[in-house]
């Protein structure tokens, strides 16, 4: 085997490997912790709550493995374009990934912490604040690279302005219903900013009205704008990309980033729906996380598979 | 009519896109140890072999492949001389 090729090899196993013992250390922060009162509150005992943990857990290991795995098949990809049109576009395309796969980990990370201090108020409202914006932050800066990276790849060939016309009206639709649906949720979410016991049923935001609407609402109605006009672009590129053996190839990133885009506005929409699961079994809740974690690992093998394929033209 | 190595890339183009130029090169500096741009006639069918052979590897394809392969041939045949043979495709 190429030597050069060797080392790229090992170097994502290395990352992966890296990635392996980092949760295994978040997993043991995890367990460790005490069982927390929204646990208790289903009637949960210590040993269950462990087992629970466990189940939402593995999956995790395994959404984090695929997506880091995507992330560096992309950037593997990036490197061979070095000085080419589409070189700067898959690189921020790969910054947005990046950033998507540290919001599936940072979040997480900082629960962790509320979770010694389930007594807490003051740990538990600071630890909720943060994560809702460490967790914007990571989308917006995800959605608009993916957004400048996917315009940039469209100006590198010449796109069928009809389907970007239609597109375009379709995503205003889009937005108008989103939008309505959105602060409905958020408004209609008894639990946003206070609950009657915090440290059974978190508040969603644990902030003011004002505060939700400007620091919130507006920010994540413009990343979820971006991220519509990051698939109307990947899509429109798909369509019109010359190449029919590269157009397959793409066409798994296409799929790959479409769903893991709507998963991400599909996740930020249900968080948002707070007051719809505070009633649900612990089965049902489970049962969506699962499914959630399922779809989003299959987006990010999809986009893996893309990136494998658009290397393996680049090493021939 | 551009050149051998233009045309080559304009075919090519059809089936990898944005990565035909990249791939072109490679092959003929890798496989035939020229640069692009001294690519001659006679160097088009070891070519058109070595595409056809990358091309496989990417694609199960081979209706696809083969049309690119003839109509790389092809760049050679109708670039030669009236009285000229045509090339023996193996």
């Amino acid at each position: 085997m190429d030597r050069f090729l060797f080392w790229r090899r090992y170097k994502i196993s290395g990352y992966l490997i890296a990635l392996f013992i980092f949760w295994l250390v978040y997993t043991g922060f995890s367990v460790m912790a005490p069982v927390s009162q929204t646990l208790a509150r289903y009637g949960v005992t210590t040993a269950q709550g462990n087992l629970i943990r466990a189940t939402v857990l593995v999956p995790s290991l395994i959404i984090w493995l695929a997506s880091l795995f995507a992330v560096l098949r992309f950037y593997k990809y990036t490197s061979f374009l070095r000085g080419s049109a589409e070189g700067t576009a898959f690189k921020k395309i790969s910054f947005g990934l990046l950033m998507l796969f540290l919001n599936l980990i940072i979040p997480g990370v900082i629960n962790i912490v509320a979770s010694y201090y389930p007594d807490s108020l003051v740990i538990q409202k600071t630890i909720v604040i943060l994560r809702n914006y460490v967790s914007l932050v990571f989308y917006f800066t995800a959605f608009w690279n993916l957004y400048q990276g996917s315009t940039l790849l469209n100006k590198t060939i010449e796109t069928d302005n009809k389907f970007r016309t239609v597109g375009l009206k379709a995503l205003v639709i889009f937005m108008v219903g989103l939008t309505s649906a959105y602060v409905w949720a958020v408004f209609h979410n008894s639990h946003r900013t206070i609950t009657e016991n915090p440290l059974l049923v978190r508040p969603t935001y644990f902030l003011e009205d004002w505060l939700i609407v400007l620091t919130i609402v507006i920010p994540y109605l413009i990343t979820w704008t971006v991220g519509g006009l990051a698939i109307l672009n990947i899509r429109s590129f798909a369509m019109d990309v010359p190449g029919k053996i590269y157009r397959r190839s793409f066409n798994n990133i296409t799929y790959g980033l479409l769903t893991i885009i709507l998963l991400g506005i599909g996740l930020q929409l249900l968080t948002q729906a707070a007051t719809v699961f505070a009633d649900s079994s612990l089965k049902v809740i489970l049962l969506l996380v699962y499914l959630i974690i399922l779809i989003m690992a299959a987006g990010y093998l999809y986009l893996a598979r893309g990136a494998r394929q658009l290397t393996d033209i680049e090493e021939i | 009519m551009g050149s051998y190595y233009e045309q080559i890339i304009v075919i090519t183009t059809d089936y990898l896109g944005p990565a035909a130029k990249r791939f072109v090169d490679r092959q003929i500096e890798r496989h035939l140890q020229k640069q692009p741009d001294d690519l001659q006639r006679s160097d088009i069918q070891s070519l058109a072999i070595r595409i056809r052979s990358g091309l496989l590897v990417l694609t199960h394809d081979e209706v696809s492949v083969e049309e690119a392969f003839r109509r790389i041939i092809s760049v050679g045949d109708l670039a030669m001389e009236p009285n000229s043979q045509p090339s023996v495709i193996s």
